[in-house]
């Protein structure tokens, strides 16, 4: 499940900080999709630091306060929680690690489409608040923009961070509000207005949810391993009714189409290892939504973690093992930008649905080159059934 | 140029060590002087631009409101509503570590920095940024700084921030990738903001913010105005440091153009020197070219032997001025921290320029100074060379055209005053001119002073009283030089020191008046342009004191304006200057306090001269204060030597209707008749000190500290005047020595005669001694003269001070005292060495 894959790059991400700097390459490397927390790391911000161990004290303690080994202070997810609406779409801040994932197919009324991700996170920099000035801050939001032009063939990727303070980022329930600078979500959580722009570039679009809240794992609790408290808090919306406008170069561009929102939070840790993962959501035509994710193992085998989930038109949920479905990818496309080469275009069977679908992009770069570096792109959907959706691909910059 | 004829002419000096060295000597200090205080003046400039620079980043903007910076809720505001994203908060403060260390802590917000400043790049451990973010005084320094201040990542730093203590951690080290970057850093910490905001305690207020806005900024900046609110304003990044720099202008322009006076008195030297050198060797040369040499082999000779010494002399000149340099900057970065700007990195910096410059006044000062002496030796018959009469009678044929020059020089340098005009650089060439006009007049001074006091001297002196006077007056083709090196020594010593004793007197005055309280309790000095209060509740806790009846506050902050440039703004509850000295004032003071209270302002003498307010009833002064644009009658001018920034005084209610600001920077207190205000200094230390590293200060003790700045800001002005007169008696030594050895012959002739070695010894004391004298003397009204200058125009134009003149007439004796002692030191030792000579060995020497 897609709650899984990003508490399997979590857990990568905390294990490198451990390990130190050096290992940034390889954790890199390893990127999933919550590698966006990288932009920490190779942060274009601070200085080039000396981080000279000559306190070892003091570097453990401030590394520990990151990685798994110490998560004192923060809430964990122990065991299946009763979610309250509005209240849950609102922030956690006791939690570590919180995301408002959207992503969505669009079309224009000539025609033309195209492709957004809108992506605010939450990370929290300290487990308690710390008195003093109001820009003191143990809250950290960024946030990641992205609109595919398919008939223009461009792509246009856009981030930002900021503190959660002074009224420059955060989230609230009630009324619904998540954002950073002029991006934001605002609205009810079963309709919800998303405003983004950027040179020219950007979003304001109208979501309103036509299918039930999609409780991932067990009513909603995703567990990552064993151990208690190594879990997650997950729901998903996989099919939002959506109007509005693009922002294409300054022109305003009006269209219609549909969305799909992952919330997720948690104060988790795993220790696994893979080399990056490809992840599937679609959307058919004929209200039925499925999700799949494959981890890639170093060996170039397929990590039995792998999992899916298909949607009913009604909202009924079937879970898909990793034995259950086959993924091959039929090209690929290397990157100008990085020369990175990108698996483009794949075959998909799933047995126990009896299923065969073929996924293409909408175009080939939708490749987000910002300070983490991953593919993230609208697809085409054909074969036993037609549709449209989003395709995550990291860990192939090797 | 003939490698023999050069050869004689080095051996020349290699028997005349002594000349040899003081012509290498001249040259040296001459050119060390100059590039000493050039140094300086461009390392501090330097210095000055790369602190302002690293600071402005690459911002092209800055958002800047008023005295106390912008309410942070305008940069949410920006970023909420227009989504602005080059846009920096900035927080900027002056620390100063335990030792006395001044540093600017830099306060940030890591998300907005990077398109910014250039120190702040590459990559960083997230544990850093958490630890930077979150901890409590958490702080990043470059390597340098931290190996400077021995601390390490982790180590904890003892910050003053006046009058509180804070406690910063060093977060981590950073490592400057480019040289620019490393030097300011030598001089920075870097906060969070939030950090920054604790410890400067400006919870609720960010600097400014910095901004990048595209070519055609004039239209982005037009978007980003209409959110913002009154009282803050978009202002191009450069402003503020421009603003600043034109105030260190005045001042730097003043160093150098003393450094140029020790410069001319340097020529004298090197002119004097090397043509005494040249002169000297009539006969060498008359032999020269009797034995065949050609008239270009002389002057080449002359000039390539000149042009080695000179080589010798500028190069130990520009080591002498690196050293000289390094000192100097101190000097002038302490002024300029005191009074414009707090500078926390100065390093030396050699500009080729400066090389270039030391170079071209030594080499071309001294072969401008060897060329009349040596068309002289090409022009001369062999025969006739070796006469010096030659040399005189030209003297004397030039003497009416030389004094046209000299009235002709005089009356330029009266017209460049007279003009209606504010350059500086135009009066302070005036002053050149005055010293150039008064060194040409000297040799028509000379014959005419020397046949009035002839007989006068011979009566007094006896013989030997009226040869001195008689052999003064023959030989004006070398007397003149060096009485002119020495006048110009001396009027610059009587010059410089009238100005700054009638400035001192004056600010003295002014002080007596102007600080009317007993006590006056302020915050500690951090350096100029800070801004830095303290809370209301200091007045409350000085008017618990049983013996203070009365007490007065006021807020003193240094502004940034498009308008009127830097200057200050003076709040005060009432006006402790109850004699306050107006260079302009329509109403009587209780009237005026009055319609101060009703919103006008007094400006200083320095804000109307600078900013043309004209004294008359519709004078006004426009501010941009926290509400928005203010239009503030003007009610007085009055004046103040607190600050050439120029001052506007305002009563405090007004000020605080105007400006969200809580704070105050002094209070003022009056006692009880009769109480002995050190006890209550004493006790009001005791009682305050708990809380808050504040300065209490009786009257006299404000007074003094208010001097101690003065003496302070004159420091650099008395060491070089100290230059220059040490530059003019090494030359006036050395002419008036030559002058002296060369009459070997003549003193052998006078021995012969007869006269004793008392009397010879007494003839040249005399002779040198006369010099002397005349040189004081003319000395007196050419100092009185560039006194006048300095007070009345240079002042006028640099700072927009009125000084009133005070003459110190025991100054004038001594200057007085010190070019007849010189000149008689000079005479001592061949006064001794003809004393000790046979006769007849003087004769058998030519």
């Amino acid at each position: 499940m897609r709650n899984n894959r990003r508490h399997v790059m979590l857990r990568l991400f905390t294990r490198s900080i451990s390990n130190g700097f050096e290992k940034l390459n390889a954790w890199l490397r390893l990127g999933l999709r919550l590698l966006v927390f990288l932009p920490l790391l190779a942060l274009v911000l601070l200085p080039a630091c000396d981080h000279e161990k000559d306190k070892p004290g003091e570097d453990t303690q401030g590394l520990a306060a990151l990685s798994g080994a110490d998560t004192t202070g923060y809430a964990r997810a122990y065991g299946p929680r009763e979610f309250r609406f509005p209240a849950d779409a609102g922030p956690h801040p006791d939690f570590k690690t919180e995301w408002w994932y959207w992503t969505g197919n669009l079309t224009a009324g000539d025609g033309r489409r195209f492709g957004y991700q809108f992506t605010v996170f939450r990370q929290a920099l300290a487990p308690d608040s710390i008195s003093g000035s109001e820009w003191r801050s143990r809250q950290l939001y960024f946030a990641h923009l992205a609109l595919s032009d398919i008939d223009g063939e461009r792509f246009y990727p856009f981030e930002r961070f900021s503190r959660g303070v002074a009224g420059l980022a955060g989230a609230q329930a009630d009324p619904f509000r998540v954002w950073i600078d002029n991006w934001q979500a605002t609205g009810h959580p079963d309709s919800v207005r998303l405003f983004a722009e950027q040179d020219g570039f950007g979003i304001d679009l109208s979501l309103r949810a036509t299918k039930p809240r999609v409780l991932q794992g067990e009513r909603g609790l995703s567990r990552k391993s064993g151990d208690p408290g190594n879990a997650s808090y997950y729901y998903s919306r996989t099919r939002q009714e959506t109007r509005g406008h693009v922002l294409l170069n300054g022109e305003r561009v009006p269209i219609t189409g549909r969305s799909w929102l992952d919330r997720e939070w948690s104060t988790s840790v795993l220790a696994e290892e893979q080399s990056g993962w490809d992840w599937f959501s679609l959307q058919f035509d004929d209200g039925t939504e499925l999700m799949l994710y494959q981890l890639r193992l170093r060996d170039g085998g397929v990590d039995p973690f792998s999992s899916g989930i298909f949607i009913d038109v009604d909202g009924g949920t079937q879970k898909l093992e990793s034995r259950d479905f086959r993924i091959v990818p039929r090209s690929s496309w290397t990157s100008p930008r990085t020369g990175i080469t990108w698996p483009s275009g794949w075959d998909i069977s799933i047995v126990p649905l009896g299923m065969i679908l073929r996924i293409t992009p909408m175009q080939d770069d939708q490749e987000m080159p910002l300070s983490v570096l991953y593919w993230e792109g609208a697809v085409r959907v054909t074969g036993d059934r037609g549709g449209y959706g989003y395709v995550e691909l990291t860990g192939y910059e090797e | 140029m003939n490698r023999a004829l050069l050869r004689t002419g080095l051996r020349y000096h290699r028997r005349h060590p002594l000349q040899a060295a003081l012509l290498v000597l001249g040259v040296a200090l001459g050119v060390a002087v100059v590039i000493g205080i050039d140094i300086a003046n461009v390392s501090a400039d330097r210095s000055f631009r790369m602190s302002t620079s690293s600071l402005t980043g690459k911002a092209t903007h800055q958002i800047v409101g008023g005295p106390t910076g912008i309410a942070d809720t305008v940069f949410t505001q920006l970023r909420r509503t227009t989504g602005f994203r080059p846009s920096a908060p900035v927080i900027e403060g002056v620390v100063q570590t335990a030792d006395g260390r001044i540093l600017r802590l830099l306060g940030i917000d890591p998300f907005s920095e990077a398109p910014f400043r250039s120190y702040v790049g590459r990559s960083v451990d997230f544990s850093i940024l958490q630890r930077f973010m979150t901890r409590e005084g958490a702080v990043l320094l470059s390597r340098d700084l931290a190996a400077e201040l021995n601390v390490r990542p982790g180590d904890s730093l003892v910050l003053l921030r006046e009058p509180r203590r804070l406690r910063a951690v060093v977060t981590a080290l950073l490592q400057p990738s480019d040289e620019l970057a490393r030097r300011s850093l030598r001089g920075m910490i870097i906060a969070d903001i939030a950090t920054a905001q604790d410890m400067l305690a400006m919870h609720g207020r960010l600097s400014h913010i910095d901004l990048i806005l595209p070519s055609d900024s004039a239209a982005a900046a037009g978007t980003l105005r209409d959110v913002l609110p009154d009282g803050v304003r978009i202002q191009r990044a450069e402003k503020r440091s421009s603003a600043i720099s034109s105030m260190t202008e005045a001042f730097s322009l003043n160093l150098t153009a003393l450094s140029l006076l020790a410069l001319v008195v340097g020529m004298f030297l090197i002119y004097d020197t090397v043509s005494f050198s040249v002169v000297q060797r009539r006969e060498q040369f008359g032999v020269l070219r009797a034995v065949g040499a050609s008239r270009g082999q002389i002057a080449g000779m002359i000039l390539g032997e000149t042009a080695m010494l000179a080589s010798a002399g500028t190069l130990l000149g520009l080591f002498l001025g690196m050293l000289l340099g390094s000192g100097a900057l101190d000097l002038v970065t302490r002024t300029i921290s005191d009074l414009y700007y707090t500078m926390t990195v100065t390093d030396v910096v050699l500009s080729p320029w400066t090389f270039i410059k030391g170079i071209a006044l030594g080499l071309g000062a001294s072969l401008l100074a060897a060329y009349p002496p040596a068309r002289e030796a090409m022009r001369s018959r062999p025969a006739g060379v070796m006469r010096r009469i030659g040399l005189e009678d030209r003297i004397r044929h030039i003497l009416p055209r030389l004094t046209i020059a000299g009235l002709l020089l005089l009356a330029v340098s009266a017209l460049l005053i007279y003009l209606p005009h504010r350059r500086i650089d135009l009066s302070f060439a005036a002053v050149f001119l005055l010293l150039v006009a008064a060194s040409f007049l000297i040799p028509v001074t000379l014959r005419f002073l020397m046949r009035v006091l002839a007989p006068a001297l011979r009566r007094v002196l006896g013989i030997t009283g009226g040869m001195a006077a008689r052999s003064i007056a023959r030989s004006l083709s070398r007397t003149t030089v060096a009485i002119a090196a020495l006048m110009i020594a001396v009027s610059v010593i009587v010059g410089v020191n009238t100005m700054i004793g009638s400035f001192r007197q004056t600010v003295v005055d002014w002080l007596g008046t102007t600080l009317g309280a007993d006590i006056f309790v302020t915050i500690p000095f951090t350096g100029a342009g800070q801004n830095e209060g303290t809370s209301p509740e200091l007045r409350r806790q000085v008017d618990a004191h049983p013996d203070v009846t009365r007490t007065s506050t006021a807020r003193t902050l240094t502004l940034t304006s498009e308008r009127y440039g830097m200057h200050q703004l003076v709040a005060v509850t009432d006006d402790i200057a109850e004699r306050r000295p107006f260079k302009w004032l329509p109403r009587s003071r209780s009237e005026t306090w009055n319609a101060l209270e009703r919103g006008a302002v007094l400006i200083s003498e320095p804000f109307a001269y600078r900013n043309d307010i004209a004294a008359d009833a519709d004078a006004a002064v426009t501010l941009l204060t926290d509400r928005g644009e203010q239009r503030f009658p003007v009610a007085g001018i009055y004046y103040d030597y607190s600050s050439d920034k120029g001052t506007v005084l305002m009563e405090d209610n007004i000020y605080r209707r105007f400006w969200s600001d809580t704070l105050i920077s002094s209070v003022a207190a009056f006692l009880r008749p009769g109480t002995n205000a050190d006890r209550v200094v004493a006790q009001l230390q005791q009682d305050l000190h708990a809380e808050e590293q504040l300065i209490v200060q009786s009257n006299r003790g404000l007074r003094g500290a208010a001097m101690d700045i003065f003496d302070r800001t004159f420091s650099i002005t008395a060491a070089l005047q100290l230059l220059a007169a040490l530059v003019a008696f090494i030359g006036v030594f050395n002419a008036l020595m030559a002058l002296q050895l060369e009459r070997t012959r003549e003193i052998g002739t006078l021995r012969a005669t007869g006269m004793s070695r008392t009397q010879v010894t007494r003839l040249i004391l005399t002779e040198t001694g006369i010099m002397g004298a005349i040189s004081g003397l003319l000395a007196l009204p050419v100092g009185f003269l560039m006194a006048l200058i300095l007070i009345f125009v240079i002042n006028l134009r640099s700072f927009g001070w009125t000084l009133a003149l005070h003459l110190q007439p025991l100054d004038l004796l001594q200057a007085f005292g010190v070019a007849v002692s010189a000149a008689m030191l000079a005479g001592l030792y061949p006064a001794i060495r003809f004393g000790r000579i046979k006769p007849a060995e003087a004769l058998r020497a030519e």
